[in-house]
């Protein structure tokens, strides 16, 4: 289902080639409506992600060796993930500064778990840079489906450049709600979902799994890896790499691929991928 | 408590309790100062905000107009009443000023109250009498004023430092001197304010007009019981109102829902938004939601709708389209703005105000301390409140409590090596730090937090994973306060 493809005033007021348009956008299952993007600022891994669909951003988890990512351990560790915020950070920044200025915009964050100290979303760049924080409204649903409704109010509200999200515990019914609000909205949606769940079903586009990292310098690093990309659009994004690395740039508040790759993997290890310039490609 | 505003770097006092001035802290005084003047004794300070003054002032006078039909504001402490034909209903002049000093007694302000024949002079005697209470009777205004400083005369200050230079000190000096040479070496202006105390110049003031908040009813011919036709009553209730509205090109921000029903006290609901507005179907939204929910006893016999707080909306063209008149706005080319106020009146109405908030930094190097949350419905008044941010590095996650963390260290006061956290041990394998966050020695907060110095250490884990945790200085006890994620 890809939702409704235009707006309209009133119903009478349809073309025959809108109505074309629409039944192949349904029969192709794609957006007629080709939908603006945002720039991620990462070379060599998706330089944008598509706004009006769903993003799924798979929390810190260690090393893939050291992660399995099937069972929560224990009973108690349902709370103990940590949602990539720095990332979902830069990505709100990103979709804010590219939608013109004159116009109201944006960043809602529902869900305690992904509100993100504020001082992160204070740059010093250039003197304080406070837009994110000023355009930044932080939702605290008591129960998950007022959460639920919360993400589908805000992803319909043509006010919101982008919309980051606590998807845990999200079903495939929901996800598909989820996405035709993003559909209709045309913000980018992102939402941190604990690492457990990578194998449940989703309406997602795109599903990106973060791993931790170690750094020589004095900030975090991550490897992030695109699990999942649906559609005929955003195969752009892929470039045919799946494995990046990322690092915190805390000067300029953004994200941005590392410039060096520090513990290169032993071949011997036989890992199923090779590490060069800041991304990770599988080789098997 | 004082009242401080900025001036060149340095914080003056604009205002002070009268506890504080019989200390003698004075306005224009700096703060440092003031608290030289006032050792050994606690000081609040606040920040001085003249607009929020000036719009308290005028919802004051807007109060007062329930006891004289005129009346002023007259900054920045004061209100002018014109009580003209009052008397017959107080009985005296006395008891219409003892009556008002009361009431707004009872509002917690402590009000100096004169009752003349001019305005001037009721100012004068007000202010620099020694009654807290005085009636001047007509044709005694020359004998009030006399004894009174001129400054009671509302002249500027280079006037008044003129008159003092010469040795006039009193009004009374004035009235002794030929007005002829008082307006030649002091001005019309001089002169203008004597004659208007005197009452020999009429002055006119400027005063609140009682606004009438828009209101709709429906009082039905007997109580109704059925949930349905109450709905749809309000309904038409709204639109009726959005209607008055729109003719006064107002939003409403506060609407306030009597319900009154038969043998049972009346019941009343209230809407608030974050931003003025009269779309019905955003209106109808919120309300529909509490309209469902309450309990209509025997029978509801009036339903009515009172736009209490409105603000101005900008004008709306009406175009003609299928025989039909409608907005030009219709819901899919609304404003942004439009949209983000409802949407965040949606999501307080259903979640309540305290979930749905926007986040502002505050002054303080405490890093649980440096930013406050505020409701989206305080969002335009606390943005003024923005403070220089430093530069400081700080985790994306702060942990609403420092969690206690078991360490090892290899020198005592040196970084950790090895921590064990929510029962995970980890090897640090990097280590920047300390830096030392004093404590807040001059609050008087009591949390046992506050008051003891932390050295902080960033640390890196074999994994990769970077924890903020921080060492108490005088127990030594260590603790996890946040994590780059």
């Amino acid at each position: 289902m890809v939702g409704t493809p235009f707006k309209m005033k009133r119903a009478g007021s349809v073309t025959r080639q809108q109505l074309a348009e629409m039944i192949e956008a349904i029969e192709f299952r794609r957006a007629s409506r080709p939908q603006a993007s945002v720039p991620t600022g990462w070379n060599g891994t998706a330089e944008t992600l598509a706004r009006g669909v769903i993003h799924e951003w798979f929390g810190l988890t260690e090393a893939p060796e050291h992660f399995n990512a099937a069972e929560p351990r224990g009973n108690g560790c349902a709370n103990q993930w940590s949602p990539p915020l720095l990332i979902l950070t830069h990505l709100a920044r990103q979709a804010l500064e590219t939608v013109e200025k004159t116009k109201e915009r944006w960043v809602v964050w529902i869900g305690r778990r992904v509100w993100p100290h504020p001082r992160v979303l204070v740059r010093d760049e250039h003197g304080p840079d406070r837009l994110l924080l000023q355009q930044s409204l932080f939702v605290d649903p008591p129960d998950e489906a007022s959460r639920l409704w919360a993400i589908d109010l805000a992803l319909r509200c043509s006010a919101v450049t982008a919309v980051v999200a606590d998807g845990s515990r999200l079903r495939m019914g929901e996800t598909r709600r989820v996405q035709l609000a993003a559909e209709q909205g045309c913000s980018l949606a992102l939402l941190a979902r604990p690492p457990w769940e990578l194998k449940q079903l989703s309406a997602a586009v795109t599903r990106w799994r973060v791993l931790r990292a170690p750094s020589p310098d004095s900030g975090p690093r991550w490897m992030i890896e695109l699990m999942c990309c649906k559609g005929v659009q955003q195969l752009a994004a892929r470039k045919a790499v799946s494995y990046s690395i990322l690092e915190w740039d805390r000067a300029k508040g953004r994200v941005r691929p590392s410039a060096q790759v520090v513990d290169q993997p032993d071949p011997a290890t036989a890992s199923p991928w090779q590490v060069s310039h800041g991304a990770v490609r599988r080789t098997g | 408590m004082v009242l401080v505003k900025i001036a060149a770097a340095r914080q003056i006092v604009a205002r002070c309790c009268e506890r504080s001035a019989a200390a003698g802290v004075r306005e224009g005084m700096t703060l440092t100062h003031a608290r030289a003047v006032l050792v050994g004794t606690p000081l609040r300070v606040h920040p001085y905000d003249p607009l929020g003054d000036e719009a308290a002032l005028k919802a004051l006078a807007r109060w007062a107009l329930r006891c004289a039909p005129l009346v002023a504001p007259d900054p920045p402490d004061g209100l002018l009443m014109d009580v003209s034909g009052c008397r017959p209903l107080y009985g005296n002049e006395q008891r219409l000023v003892n009556t008002f000093a009361d009431r707004i007694g009872r509002l917690g302000f402590r009000a100096r109250v004169a009752c003349a024949s001019t305005f001037g002079c009721a100012w004068a005697v007000a202010r620099f009498s020694d009654q807290e209470r005085s009636v001047i009777a007509h044709g005694q205004e020359h004998q009030a004023l006399t004894p009174l400083p001129i400054e009671a005369l509302r002249i500027d200050e280079d006037t008044a430092a003129a008159l003092l230079e010469v040795g006039i000190e009193r009004i009374g000096h004035l009235f002794a001197l030929p007005r002829r040479e008082l307006v030649a070496r002091f001005g019309s202006h001089l002169l203008l304010r004597m004659d208007q105390a005197t009452g020999e110049t009429i002055e006119v003031i400027q005063p609140q007009h009682p606004v009438e908040p828009p209101s709709v009813q429906r009082v039905f011919d007997g109580p109704v019981t059925q949930l349905e036709a109450v709905m749809r009553t309000v309904r038409k209730l709204t639109e009726d109102l959005a209607g008055k509205l729109q003719r006064l090109e107002s939003g409403v921000r506060r609407l306030d829902i009597v319900f009154d029903r038969l043998n049972v006290a009346a019941l009343r609901v209230l809407i608030t938004l974050s931003r003025p507005s009269r779309d019905v179907k955003h209106l109808w939204s919120l309300l529909k939601p509490k309209v469902e929910t309450i309990h209509m006893g025997f029978g509801i016999e009036r339903i009515a709708l009172t736009a209490t707080v409105v603000g101005r909306l900008r004008h709306e063209q009406i175009e003609q389209a299928d025989g039909q008149w409608r907005s030009s706005e219709s819901d899919d080319d609304a404003p942004a703005d439009r949209a983000f106020g409802e949407l965040i009146d949606t999501l307080a109405q259903r979640l309540g105000p305290h979930r749905t908030v926007c986040v502002h930094p505050v002054e303080s190097h405490l890093p649980e301390r440096s930013f406050r949350q505020h409701s989206v419905m305080q969002t335009q008044r606390a943005q003024g409140d923005a403070k220089q941010i430093t530069a400081s590095d700080r985790p994306s996650i702060l942990l609403e409590r420092p969690e206690p963390i078991d360490v090892m260290a290899i020198t005592p006061e040196g970084p950790p090596s090895w921590l064990r956290w929510r029962g995970e041990e980890h090897r640090i394998v990097t280590a920047i730090g300390p830096e030392r966050i004093g404590n807040v020695w001059w609050s008087t907060d009591v949390s046992p937090t506050c008051h003891s110095q932390r050295d902080y250490f960033k640390v890196q884990d074999g994994a990769g994973r970077w924890l903020w945790v921080y060492r108490e200085r005088e127990a030594g006890r260590w603790f996890a306060h946040g994590e780059w994620a």
